[in-house]
């Protein structure tokens, strides 16, 4: 018989142990990466082009690539998203159609990445004919963060009170010029954090752009939004996948690696210290 | 002969099955205070906002009978919701100032209408003035409101309230979520202001109605119960009811 | 009226989403049905030959339904003890300032893209594992599942966690009134009460571990065929479609049965997030 004193702190630390390892795993990970790719960093890395078949030189335009390709998703997705959380919050009521908007929303959020790829490849790029180019890849993954979009913005308007609504109603205003004149100036800064996040979010994925977008080697920088482009995920994946130098090309991975996740670092504290002045500095 | 301003004929609320408001009739003389009294849940409050339409914002609302003001009806199709509410405004019973600055807060009803910004200077200061409040804040009105005391917030509201110029001013319960300080000074405020505008102030405080009002409705379950003069309904009430309730029997 | 074109614009717009969907069901079986005229749909599912580009081509998916499912399960394996234990020291056992950091951090983790996970999997916990246990190919459904279980570890620690917030506190101070100590109030009073939110919290761990795309792509080692052990190389459905569609030419057969794929892919994680949806539901009630 175990006593239950010891058997509290057996369990509790079996609790300390199951958060440990995670963090011990999250460090061991960003050591890896930063020891392994940090050989090769330079900022030479950062705006240089590719050289000698992908042994040497920069990623110069995969970090443009996936820079045109976030700011594009994101400026598909960030107004449908809005629009829509808006509609959910003020305006919807309990009938047929909004239950219909949030099955298709919950389940877009779980289609499986590769999937929106699909979908990507046999309606932009094939019917639409627009080929594998930075606007196919782009509008794959506006929908494919759309219910994130969503999700954030619409609690971000439901945080704002209704006593707020009330009062500009009671003024004589119409229900849009509340939902623009408070309710939104009210509940931007927590949109935008929302957007940030997306950012990280959406950089990072290449199942997506696998057919839509990426390619492992452009000769120049992309001219317009038809052309296919290379990617910083991608690049990854392709040098591991399709390389020629293995030992010069996992460094460069690694670098590459360092870049995208330093990416998503920056974005992540960001929106930590958005929600942070948020909730610090809002007084209602 | 006191001129009315707002009447009540026969009206009626339901909030889907329930029958809240139960055929009230009766008229708010211009430029008096009229409180409205009665134990909670009565449906002091949702008469008041019957009054500004603000119950049009519930989707389960029915209404019969109506509510007449100079202009006319006020349910009816002709009516413009927006110039309606302009001109009868409403204080609510927690402070809502916007989360914008002082100067912005009071602005709110008159950029929406359009208004020049040299008048809407003008008619910023004037309110704030009207509602003892411009000496405090003259110095910093950029600054947020919500930076305000709780009862600076509630005459900031009264100031934001009186900017579209109303004819008829609301008060849900002003200063139930107050301090005794701010509660008195508004209701000094209040008295000041029946000069302008008419006040129809919801109280749950008895003692409060019986200070700063000239005409009183007793309201309980949804029923209209007795009204008139407030001196008279609270020496010599007509009903058993109010008589009980200004006696403190229930509440 | 401004006000109506105001509100049925924003109705319009969130319309969008279910077009959206309708597209995506609509477009991947239109393009995978073609398959089914050359191929029985119970022999697609249950065929254990995957062999695409031979002359006489088969198309069974059953080796990738079944390594995709080992994968997942082995993920499952590592993520709920880890992702559920963190959740309870996490809500019960902290105090305010560690929790504050200690939520960063397993939001970070959850933010790393899936296709470092797929490097570090196959350049280090490969090699290692191969090492270790004297395997001959790193690269196999063990390895992955592992770095695919460290992936879900956030979504099941973030969810698990709201759902163990939410146990009103009235239950805690019940149980320690009683005498119980800290272990005992979480296990036994504490889990049991969230328990449908833990759930939903497994359930979506399933879902995306079985979609996951880029860390089975280069962890798992790319064998389509039958699985003989954990330790051996395999190729579950979504890396099937993501390595073979390049090859494949858009209208052959093959472009047809890899969206086939993705119908099957489909089905299982809308039913996967219907589940969710119900026991949600449940639990609400």
């Amino acid at each position: 018989m175990i006593p239950r004193k010891l058997k509290k702190n057996i369990g509790i630390n079996i609790l300390r142990g199951a958060i440990g390892i995670s963090i011990l795993f999250l460090g061991l990970f960003l050591y890896t990466i930063f020891s392994k790719g940090g050989s090769v960093l330079s900022l030479s890395f950062l705006i240089e082009i590719p050289k000698n078949g992908m042994t040497e030189g920069g990623i110069y335009p995969a970090i443009i690539g996936t820079f045109l390709l976030t700011v594009f998703s994101i400026l598909i997705a960030f107004p449908i998203g809005l629009f829509s959380a808006i509609f959910l919050v003020e305006y919807a009521h309990k009938g047929w159609f909004t239950r219909t908007i949030r099955v298709a929303i919950g389940t877009l959020s779980a289609v499986p990445s590769i999937i929106f790829g699909l979908f990507g490849l046999t309606v932009f790029v094939v019917f639409f004919n627009m080929g594998v180019s930075i606007l196919s890849g782009s509008l794959t993954l506006a929908i494919m963060v759309l219910p994130y979009i969503i999700k954030t913005s619409e609690e971000a308007l439901k945080a704002v009170p209704t006593s707020f609504r009330e009062a500009s109603i009671a003024l004589g205003a119409t229900k849009s010029t509340t939902i623009i004149r408070v309710v939104l100036p009210a509940a931007i800064k927590s949109v935008i954090t929302g957007i940030i996040v997306s950012i990280g979010r959406v950089a990072g994925e290449t199942a997506p752009i696998l057919f839509t977008a990426a390619t492992y080697y452009t000769r120049e920088l992309p001219g317009s939004i038809m052309d296919e482009v290379m990617a910083l995920p991608y690049h990854i994946y392709a040098l591991m996948t399709e390389g020629t130098d293995p030992l010069r090309q996992e460094a460069i991975a690694y670098g590459t690696a360092i870049v995208l996740l330093g990416l998503v670092l920056l974005v992540s504290t960001a929106a930590i210290v958005l929600r942070y002045t948020i909730r610090r500095k809002q007084k209602w | 002969m006191v001129k009315k301003s707002l009447s009540v004929k026969n009206f009626n609320l339901w909030f889907a099955d329930k029958h809240i408001l139960k055929d009230i009739s009766f008229s708010v003389p211009q430029n008096k205070v009229t409180a409205i009294i009665g134990p909670s849940g009565c449906g002091k409050s949702t008469l008041l906002r019957s009054i500004n339409r603000m119950n049009d914002l519930i989707d389960s609302t029915k209404i019969n009978g109506n509510i007449y003001i100079d202009q006319g009806k006020i349910y009816s199709d002709k009516i413009d919701l927006s110039e309606l509410r302009m001109k009868i405004g409403m204080v609510f019973q927690k402070p809502n100032p916007f989360p914008k600055s002082i100067y912005n807060n009071v602005a709110y009803g008159l950029k929406i209408k359009g208004v020049k910004k040299s008048k809407i200077d003008e008619i910023v200061e004037k309110s704030l003035k009207d509602a003892w409040l411009w000496d405090e804040v003259k110095n910093r009105m950029d600054n947020s409101a919500l930076d305000l005391s709780g009862g600076q917030q509630q005459r900031l509201c009264i100031a934001r309230a009186l900017a579209t110029n109303p004819e008829i001013l609301l008060l849900d319960e002003p200063t139930s979520a107050l301090d005794p300080k701010s509660t008195s000074k508004i209701e000094e405020l209040v008295l000041d202001l029946k000069e302008t505008v008419t006040v129809l102030q919801v109280t749950h405080n008895i003692s409060q109605a019986a200070r700063i009002s000239d005409f009183t409705a007793f309201l309980y379950l949804g029923e209209l119960i007795e009204f008139g003069e407030t001196e008279r309904v609270f020496t010599v009430p007509q009903d058993k009811k109010t008589e009980e309730y200004i006696e403190g029997k229930f509440g | 009226m401004k006000e109506k074109l105001f509100k049925y614009t924003t109705m319009f717009i969130s319309f969008f989403s279910v077009i959206f969907l309708l597209g995506i069901i609509l477009s991947i079986f239109i393009e995978g049905f073609p398959l089914f005229r050359e191929v029985n749909l119970l022999d697609f599912i249950f065929g254990k030959q995957w062999n695409p580009t031979h002359y006489e081509p088969e198309f069974g998916i059953l080796a990738l339904i079944v390594s995709s499912l080992i994968v997942t399960i082995i993920a499952l394996i590592v993520s709920i003890p880890l992702g559920v234990g963190s959740a309870l020291y996490i809500s019960e056992v902290t105090n305010k300032k560690i929790k504050e950091i200690l939520k960063p951090v397993v939001e970070l983790l959850a933010g790393i893209p899936s296709v470092i996970y797929g490097l570090f999997g196959m350049t280090v916990l490969g090699p290692f594992l191969s090492n270790i246990f004297g395997i001959p190919i790193g690269l196999n459904a063990f390895t992955a599942g592992i770095i695919l279980g460290i992936m879900v570890i956030p979504i099941i620690s973030s969810i698990s966690e709201d759902a163990i917030n939410s146990v009103p506190n009235s239950l805690r101070e019940a149980s320690y009134a009683l005498g119980a100590n800290k272990w005992e109030t979480i296990i036994k009073v504490v889990l049991p009460a969230s328990k449908s939110g833990v759930i939903t919290s497994i359930i979506l761990g399933f879902g995306r571990a079985i979609g996951e795309t880029m860390v089975v792509l280069m962890v798992a080692g790319g064998a389509p065929g039958f699985p003989k052990s954990i330790f051996r190389p395999v190729r579950p459905m979504t890396s099937s479609i993501a390595a073979e569609m390049g090859e494949a030419t858009i209208g052959s057969l093959h472009y047809h049965a890899l969206f086939a794929i993705g119908i099957i892919l489909f089905i299982i994680t809308f039913f996967s997030n219907l589940i969710t949806n119900i026991v949600k539901d449940r639990s609400s009630r």
